[in-house]
This record gives structure tokens, C-alpha cells and sequence, in this order.
């Protein structure tokens, strides 16, 4: 059943041209270059530290690793996150 | 995501959470809409972020059971400079007090400036400016404006032309144009009197000259009434013939007056209202309520408030709120004659001269059309029609 309504969730963001974070509930990342990440619709703060960022998603994990992280603004479903960035990567996606 | 200044106002602290599991208290702050920023981290234990003073108030019992401790680094914002201010109530009254001080110094008058007059006049101007109120000391705001004043100063001086009133920071400046009084001529030139109208001579002094008209004679404008060559055919003198020569002078006056005027007067009911203005923006100081007059006459009065020697965007102001009604005056066709007439009698009075006199006054004819009254008289006045003429070329 689930799995059904992700498949039409799919189609629907196909066929109807819908933005596909707002259909199926997917992160929104926004860089500027290694200086800031900007991630909306998330679902919490797994682990943080200087040199990384683990975030709870809908599916899965969002990892941001770099160094001198500063969390700028954490807000219910968005995250503003200023430092050096090297990598983002995603983990556990079913 | 905007920065938001009012933070600063609700008071903000930095504060270090010291715990194993901090990322579970970042979690916590998510669910139930804490504000955090500038998060950082500072070891494995130590956690460094910004929030609310009052957030911070009310996640202390959280904490402690998540077995995380919190202390607090530094305090910003209005909240901490209140209390600070209270602690040192001392100081702060003394800014403040300075502040006011200062304040009412900018607002009074230092000083007053005469420029123009001489000694007598400059006496009588500080005599007149201390009876409307312009003193050492008195506030600014209290007193009527430079315009009013400088009205009010050139009323009450007769030998002055002309006072221009500034206010240049604490300072009245008057400036003062003397009259100019021309000195009498003396008329001691020859001379003729003539006469200056038609009229009929009824009396006549004569200082100087030979008499050419007699009493009762009637004369034309410009005849010969007073000669100022005496004596007869070689020893003929000229002199400056002096004198009055009364005469019966005819005035017509024609005087229209509307049977039916309407026009305002007050009731003599007033009330005030008391503004402060900031910015343009009026708060109600004193005299509340609506004006609850049909009819009224509003007058207003701006004063601003001085810092130093600017002005300060705030002023105050004085409305005063007259009730005013229309009466409308009626006059039956009799009245208006009569009333025509004194009209009448005032006209011909400001006409004349001071030794003039008005014998009679008599109502030729009235007409009435269209509500209006108009009146012609006649009247017969006796004055000075003598009128000295020089003597050009006298031999």
C-alpha cells in the first residue's frame, strides 16, 4: 500500500509538473558554495559536532560533513548551517 | 529566516549545555518551538548556543532530565539593561535629570536684543515686552509666538513704525524701525489763504493778512480769503497771512444697508484641548471629549519644544475651540433708515476735521428694492475751509 502511494506520488510529480519536495516530503537543500547549507523539511538533529551535521529525514539520513560548523538557525523544518562544507551525502534511503 | 532585531528587546542568552545527549535537547527545542541560534560545538559534552532569556527560564527541569546541566555564558538585551539601570537608579536619574535640565534651559528665553532704538523708546519696548510676558527665565513654549508678540509689541507703541520680532535660539531679537515725526514746517514763507471748498463764510479768525471775504459771503473753491499783502498802493507789505476761516460746507452721503444681515458671533462657550504633537502625530494631553458644539470657531496655537538650539519634532499645542452661532438681524423699512442714518452721521464724522462741526443732517430720500435700504442725506457741516497758498514771486 505504501509503497502504491509513492509510486503515485512519483507519477503525479511526473505528470503534473508538481515541485517534488512538496509532494513527497523531500528535503530541500539550498549550498552557496562550501559556506552555507540550507535544508528545509527535515525531522531532527541526529548527531552534531564541529565537522559534522547528521539529520533526521522522511526516508532515511542526511550527512553533512566539513569543518567549524555553526548551526545559524534551527527552526521545525528548516536548518541553516554555516562553516566548510565537503561533503553531503545520504544514508539509509529504502 | 530574517534576523530579527526585536530579539534584542525580549533579551537573549548564550548559554553552554553540558551533557551527553545534547542533540536531544536541540530535538526537544524543535518539537515545542524554541527559538535557538548560532549553535556550535565545543567538545563532546559541551554544546554553546544562543536562545531566549525566557525559553531558557523553562527548559532548566528538561534538561535535567535528559541529564544535561546548563550555565549560562552571557546575557544581552533590553531585559538585563532595565535591571542594571534599576541597580544603578542613581546614575540613571542623573542622565535623565541632566537630560531635562537641559531640556527647559533650551526652552526659556536668555536673553533680549534691542536694536534701533534710542534710549527712551528701548525703555518703553522693555516695558511693553515685560507686560506680555518676555522675561529672563520664562519658557519658551509658554509664550505666544514671535509673529503675535511682534503685533502685540507695535499695538501698544505709538512712536514706532514698524517691530520685527525674532527668536534665534534663546534669544528675542527686536528690531526696531523708529517713526520718523517730520518736523512742523513753519510756514514762514508769504502766503495767501484760499479757500479750499465751496461754502459759506459764517466765521473767521484772522491773525495775519487782510480779510477779503466777509461773513455770510458765499465763496468758490480756491477764492481769495485771507490776503497776505497789507497795506495800500506803496506801502504794500507782504506777510505769511495766518488764520481760520470757518464756512458752511454742504456733504452729500449716499448709505445702502441690506435689511437682512446674517452674520457669526460667538456664544462665549469655549473649551480647550491640549496636544502634545511627536512627529506630526497629536496625542490628546488635557480636554478630552468631542466638541459638542453645532456651530465653532477653532484657533490654534503651535509651540515647538527646543534641544539646544534645534527644534525637537515635538510641540505643543493649544486649540481653543470657540462656539459660534449665526444670528441673522432684521430691520423693518424704518429702522434701516435710522440706522442708515447714524450710519451716516459716523461716515461724515471720520471725514471731518477736529474743529469741524455738523449743523444738520437731513434725509433727502430713501428707496427700498430688492432688501436693501438706501439712504441719501445732506448735511451741512462747519469747518476750516482756509487753505494756505504761497506767494510765488512776491514783489
Amino acid at each position: 500500500m505504501a509503497q502504491w502511494r509513492q509510486k503515485f506520488k512519483r507519477w503525479m510529480t511526473h505528470s503534473m509538473e508538481l515541485p517534488a519536495d512538496v509532494v513527497m516530503d523531500l528535503p530541500r537543500i539550498t549550498m552557496i558554495g562550501h559556506l552555507h547549507i540550507y535544508i528545509e523539511n527535515h525531522r531532527g538533529v541526529k548527531r552534531f559536532s564541529n565537522n559534522e551535521l547528521c539529520l533526521f529525514l522522511e526516508h532515511g539520513e542526511l550527512l553533512v560533513a566539513g569543518n567549524n560548523f555553526v548551526l545559524k538557525t534551527i527552526l521545525p523544518e528548516e536548518i541553516l548551517l554555516e562553516g566548510k562544507i565537503t561533503d553531503v551525502r545520504y544514508i539509509d534511503i529504502s | 529566516m530574517t534576523k530579527i532585531w526585536t530579539k534584542y528587546l525580549r533579551g537573549t542568552v548564550k548559554i553552554k549545555v553540558v551533557g551527553e545527549d545534547a542533540e536531544r535537547f536541540l530535538n526537544y527545542c524543535l518539537k515545542n518551538n524554541i527559538q535557538i541560534w548560532e549553535i556550535r560545538r565545543k567538545n563532546e559534552t559541551e554544546l554553546e548556543l544562543h536562545m531566549y532569556t525566557d525559553d531558557a527560564l523553562h527548559i532548566r527541569t528538561t534538561l535535567r532530565h535528559m541529564n544535561c546541566k546548563f550555565v549560562v555564558l552571557h546575557r544581552r538585551g533590553a531585559p538585563f539593561i532595565v535591571r542594571k539601570m534599576v541597580s544603578r537608579g542613581g546614575f540613571v536619574s542623573g542622565i535623565v535629570i541632566f537630560f531635562v535640565i537641559v531640556f527647559f534651559l533650551s526652552n526659556m528665553v536668555w536673553n533680549i536684543e534691542i536694536t534701533g532704538a534710542d534710549p527712551k523708546t528701548e525703555h518703553h519696548l522693555q516695558k511693553v515686552i515685560q507686560e506680555i510676558g518676555i522675561k529672563k527665565g520664562k519658557l519658551l513654549f509658554r509664550l505666544p509666538d514671535p509673529r503675535e508678540i511682534q503685533y502685540m509689541a507695535t499695538e501698544k507703541m505709538d512712536e514706532v513704525t514698524w517691530i520685527g520680532v525674532t527668536l534665534e535660539g534663546t534669544t528675542f531679537h527686536f528690531k526696531v524701525v523708529q517713526k520718523e515725526l517730520p518736523e512742523e514746517i513753519q510756514s514762514t514763507g508769504p502766503q495767501h489763504l484760499v479757500a479750499k471748498k465751496k461754502a459759506l463764510v459764517t466765521d473767521m479768525f484772522v491773525e495775519q493778512g487782510q480779510p477779503k471775504v466777509e461773513r455770510n459771503q458765499f465763496v468758490q473753491k480756491g477764492e481769495l480769503l485771507v490776503s497776505g499783502q497789507i497795506g495800500k498802493d506803496k506801502n504794500i507789505r507782504t506777510v505769511s497771512a495766518k488764520g481760520k476761516v470757518f464756512g458752511e460746507v454742504w456733504y452729500y452721503v449716499q448709505v445702502t444697508l441690506p435689511q437682512k444681515t446674517t452674520f457669526g458671533t460667538y456664544t462665549g462657550e469655549r473649551m480647550d484641548k491640549h496636544y502634545l504633537s511627536l512627529f506630526g502625530w497629536r496625542v490628546p494631553v488635557w480636554g478630552f471629549g468631542d466638541v459638542t458644539y453645532k456651530d465653532y470657531e477653532v484657533d490654534e496655537d503651535e509651540n515647538t519644544f527646543r534641544m539646544f538650539k534645534w527644534e525637537v519634532p515635538i510641540s505643543y499645542v493649544k486649540r481653543e475651540i470657540y462656539e459660534s452661532e449665526s444670528v441673522i438681524r432684521e430691520y423693518t423699512a424704518k429702522e434701516a433708515v435710522k440706522i442708515a442714518k447714524q450710519m451716516g452721521d459716523e461716515e461724515i464724522e471720520q471725514q471731518m476735521e477736529e474743529d469741524s462741526k455738523i449743523i444738520s443732517g437731513k434725509i433727502l430720500h430713501h428707496r427700498i428694492d430688492n432688501g436693501k435700504v438706501s439712504v441719501s442725506m445732506y448735511y451741512k457741516v462747519i469747518e476750516n475751509i482756509a487753505k494756505e497758498q504761497p506767494i510765488i514771486g512776491g514783489d
